[in-house]
């Protein structure tokens, strides 16, 4: 029994802790406020933010605006190719989705701090806006037919979904509580290109989908919806950034905290978003289909224009309109930061664009299957690496701005 | 002959704390002044991430399979065959899409969500007897677990609904309190009835922080806490589990009744359970042999369906996600809350030092912590026993769940919805259920004064 004669031992040291504080007359008297103050101000070191505050929310507001607009006229696109599917209209389909998606790109920087594009909020139909316009991997087969099960999806299944619209749709999304992915800009992607089963390039779904295959008013009907709810998600986000509205009201009154939380949206991006689920995990699994664009192969346009709009967004510029931006703030308490920030920028774009030229095919399944060379493989770590620095850089730059923050290999 | 040694040393020990010598205070102060709860992994994150970091100490090449695990924690599995072939195989029964959607930011989803879908909340079912390696028997209709989702074409399970009725109590000092006795129902069986003498447990997925400093405590350090002749009436003792990670019985040190022996076990039992995602610990689907839409749903083309790689980044993950540093540790109510929490002997299975042994993580690997758990089952009384025996667990015995980073929870998941189904609404709730070997603890806490009982839920929440 030693194994007992063990736990009889322990229990003299034990029992000395429990019984310790026998009086409960020892309480200790509130000695005054303990935080110390780190001495730091950020006021004081870099001067008001308030018009850097208020160009970054002008310039979200314009980005999220030009995406409404950009979905107008994807939404016509859709409505031509559905009223009379052809090769042409198609096509034409198919680069208005690509178009749809480039100002959005551009506001990604502004993720993960709980501003309006993922703001939860309980009981709200969609809860997050991000997921109900960007969530991936879709589960195609909750959509329309896959190449397992030619009967598959709410298209198909008239039972399941009596009216496809953008209710029915939210509401599909939602049931147990977890996104069953089946809504957004991927749904609407799906819904153009099909499933993508070359070893490169985008998936090859025929127009005659929409023409003479089973259920052709549900899969319009489908991907009109689809169209509708990026509309109104976007509408409601480029709103929050609204002059008067709110959120943006008190974003920019709130000075400082406003600016972590802006350069903490920088990093995180940068870092675990873009550097670790986009890229880094494709990477690691060398799975070809391990990337946003799965159908339509437009992953390495996407990470460029994601790229650009942490650049814009650091600079104040948007569409021609030059700042001020958060690099006045940090030039002021460390110039040279603030030079490698700017210097970092730029290698992450050219990094992206590295990947993009080691391939022949353009697209980034060629650079990440397992027969992707050695060559290729370097473009895409380094490009992950120079993401993951820069996203360390806005870490450094809010210390140096007296500011704390966490930029964490991946966000929650 | 030790036993009658030990009321000696009790009463000694007793004297000596009582007569003013504040020499054991001060250790409890020093215990409660580290806020290095997790050793060199702790970070210090208040924040809704404060659960999701990485460990603090991780090295650049174990920080991109944390990356890449956090990838595979946090993404929804889809229909297989899909698109994307590495993210395919879900179901053909769930409960959720992904591992984040039980345990969101690494933390504790509520038991159901605010439309009343369940969320966080699984049910576990078993019929009288043992099943192969001693564990539970399960369902021969449904296996094992309720699984609420499933594929287009296929049936899911059932629907669970938990109701609530109040018992009230008092304090002590006479202050009114109330507790929340939740029934467990199962509405519109899937697959017609299940067997006679059918046993539920409904339990939350718990957050999942410092796993892989819990794993690396030496067995022997947790079997020096198993008690003979306690004055509480307190014993405890270790689960011993199959591991199909390691084909072995093994002490288990994970879920609700220590019925799960690693990190590993843990996240493939969950994957195959939960999501319906088969790995090369589990090759075959959940479905039973009268389950015709589950065996005709399709399959994904892979022999199973997450690959090692992964697996492998998931195991990595789980066991790297750093622990929360203490806050408030000037704090002089929470110092006060802390002495108390010794002077009630929580401490007896909350309890506060370990130290690691070693890990294939270096990480993780002889670390100082304080988990305020011994990972032990102790009997919990009749108020909390689910009737389910888990390999060595008894029906009315539950582990000591760590309390590390607990108050947090509100910050990460927005509630503070305690115990193993969720139904003690805050601290007060919680330590009011114990019973068992707990009882003689909580009835101090109960008996204790106003400013005393918050003192002790301020030490609680700067964990």
């Amino acid at each position: 029994m030693n194994l007992r004669a063990t736990a009889f031992l322990s229990i003299v040291p034990l029992t000395i802790l429990a019984l310790a504080a026998c009086s409960d007359d020892d309480t200790t008297t509130p000695g005054g406020n303990t935080t110390v103050d780190g001495g730091s101000n950020p006021q004081a070191l870099a001067g008001d933010p308030t018009t850097v505050l208020t160009a970054y929310a002008d310039n979200l507001h314009q980005a999220f605006a030009d995406s409404v607009t950009d979905t107008a006229a994807f939404s016509t696109a859709v409505d031509a190719f559905v009223a009379t599917p052809s090769e042409t209209t198609h096509a034409a389909v198919k680069a208005a989705w690509i178009a749809s998606r480039a100002h959005y790109m551009l506001t990604e920087g502004s993720r993960f701090y709980d501003g309006p594009i993922d703001l939860t909020v309980d009981g709200r139909t969609p809860d997050n806006y991000e997921t109900a316009l960007n969530s991936w991997p879709l589960d195609e087969a909750y959509i329309d037919y896959t190449t397992g099960n030619l009967t598959a999806g709410f298209v198909n299944n008239p039972a399941s979904m009596e009216t496809i619209d953008i209710d029915a749709l939210n509401a599909a999304n939602f049931v147990g509580g977890d996104e069953n992915v089946s809504n957004g800009w991927h749904a609407a992607e799906f819904l153009i290109w099909g499933q993508a089963t070359d070893t490169v390039g985008p998936g090859k779904r025929p127009f005659t989908d929409y023409t003479t295959y089973a259920n052709v008013d549900r899969r319009s009907a489908y991907l009109k919806a689809t169209v509708v709810g990026i509309s109104q998600n976007l509408t409601a986000v480029r709103d929050a950034w609204q002059t008067g509205a709110t959120y943006r009201e008190k974003f920019i009154t709130d000075k400082y905290a406003s600016v972590a939380f802006a350069l903490g949206g920088l990093g995180r991006f940068s870092k675990g978003e873009l550097a670790g689920e986009r890229i880094n995990a494709a990477y690691v699994s060398r799975e070809r289909r391990d990337q946003h664009d799965c159908f339509s192969s437009e992953t390495l346009t996407d990470y460029k224009r994601d790229a650009e709009g942490v650049k814009g967004l650091y600079l104040g510029d948007y569409a021609g309109k030059d700042g001020p931006g958060f690099d006045t703030l940090v030039a002021k308490v460390d110039p040279a930061l603030d030079t490698e920030i700017k210097t970092a920028l730029d290698a992450s774009i050219a990094a992206i664009d590295a990947i993009k030229a080691s391939t022949t095919s353009g697209y980034f399944e060629e650079a990440i299957g397992p027969d992707a060379t050695d060559a290729q493989r370097a473009t895409v770590l380094d490009a992950i690496n120079k993401l993951r620095a820069q996203g360390d850089l806005f870490g450094k730059a809010a210390t140096a701005l007296g500011l704390s923050i966490e930029v964490p290999e991946s966000n929650p | 002959m030790k036993l009658a040694v030990l009321p000696l040393c009790l009463a000694v020990a007793a004297i000596a704390a009582c007569g003013a010598d504040d020499e054991p205070t001060s250790s409890v102060d020093a215990i409660a002044a580290d806020p290095f709860s997790g050793g060199a992994t702790t970070v210090f994150d208040t924040t809704k991430g404060a659960y999701a970091n990485q460990a603090k100490n991780l090295t650049n090449e174990t920080a991109s399979l944390f990356s890449f695990g956090h990838s595979v924690f946090n993404r929804n599995w889809v229909t297989a065959p899909a698109t994307t072939g590495g993210m395919d195989g879900l179901g053909p029964r769930f409960n959720q899409r992904s591992c984040s959607a039980c345990h969101s930011r690494d933390g504790r989803s509520e038991p159901f969500d605010p439309k009343g879908n369940q969320l966080g909340l699984l049910f576990r079912l078993s019929i009288p007897g043992t099943g192969p390696h001693g564990g539970p028997l399960f369902d021969p209709v449904y296996g094992d677990q309720l699984r609420t989702s499933a594929l287009q074409g296929v049936a899911p399970d059932g629907t669970p609904r938990v109701t609530y009725a109040e018992l009230p109590g008092t304090y002590g000092d006479g202050a009114p309190f109330s507790l929340q006795v939740p029934t467990n129902m199962i509405d519109g069986w899937g697959y017609g009835a299940p067997a006679a003498g059918l046993l539920v447990s409904a339990r939350v997925g718990p957050f999942t922080i410092g796993l892989g400093l819990l794993e690396a405590i030496p067995e022997a350090a947790l079997a020096a806490n198993v008690r003979e002749g306690d004055p509480d009436g307190v014993t405890g003792h270790l689960n011993h589990v199959w591991s199909d990670a390691r084909q072995a019985t093994l002490p288990g040190r994970f879920g609700w009744k220590a019925n799960v022996a690693s990190v590993l076990d843990q996240s493939a039992g969950a994957l195959l359970g939960d999501i319906g995602i088969t790995s090369r610990l589990h090759r075959s689907e959940t479905c039973t042999p009268t389950m015709a839409s589950c065996l005709a749903a399709p399959k994904d083309v892979e022999e199973y369906e997450i690959s090692d790689d992964k697996l492998h980044a998931l195991d990595v993950y789980m066991r790297t996600l750093a622990v929360p540093a203490r806050r408030d540790i000037d704090d002089p109510t929470a110092r006060q809350g802390a002495r108390l929490f010794a002077s009630f002997r929580c401490t007896t299975c909350h309890v506060t030092d370990f130290t690691t042994g070693g890990s294939d993580i270096a990480e993780v690997a002889n670390q100082k912590i304080h988990p305020y758990t011994d990972l032990l089952l102790h009997d919990m009384g009749p108020g909390l026993a689910d009737g389910r025996p888990d390999f060595e667990a008894g029906p009315s015995e539950w582990r000591t769940p760590p309390l590390w980073g607990i108050g947090l929870l509100q910050a990460v998941n927005g509630h503070e919805l305690l115990l193993h189904d969720g139904r003690a609404r805050g601290y007060e709730e919680a330590i009011l259920w114990h019973d068992g070997e707990a009882k003689a603890s909580r009835e101090r806490f109960r008996n204790a004064n106003a400013a005393d009982r918050a003192a002790l839920v301020t030490f609680l929440r700067s964990l």
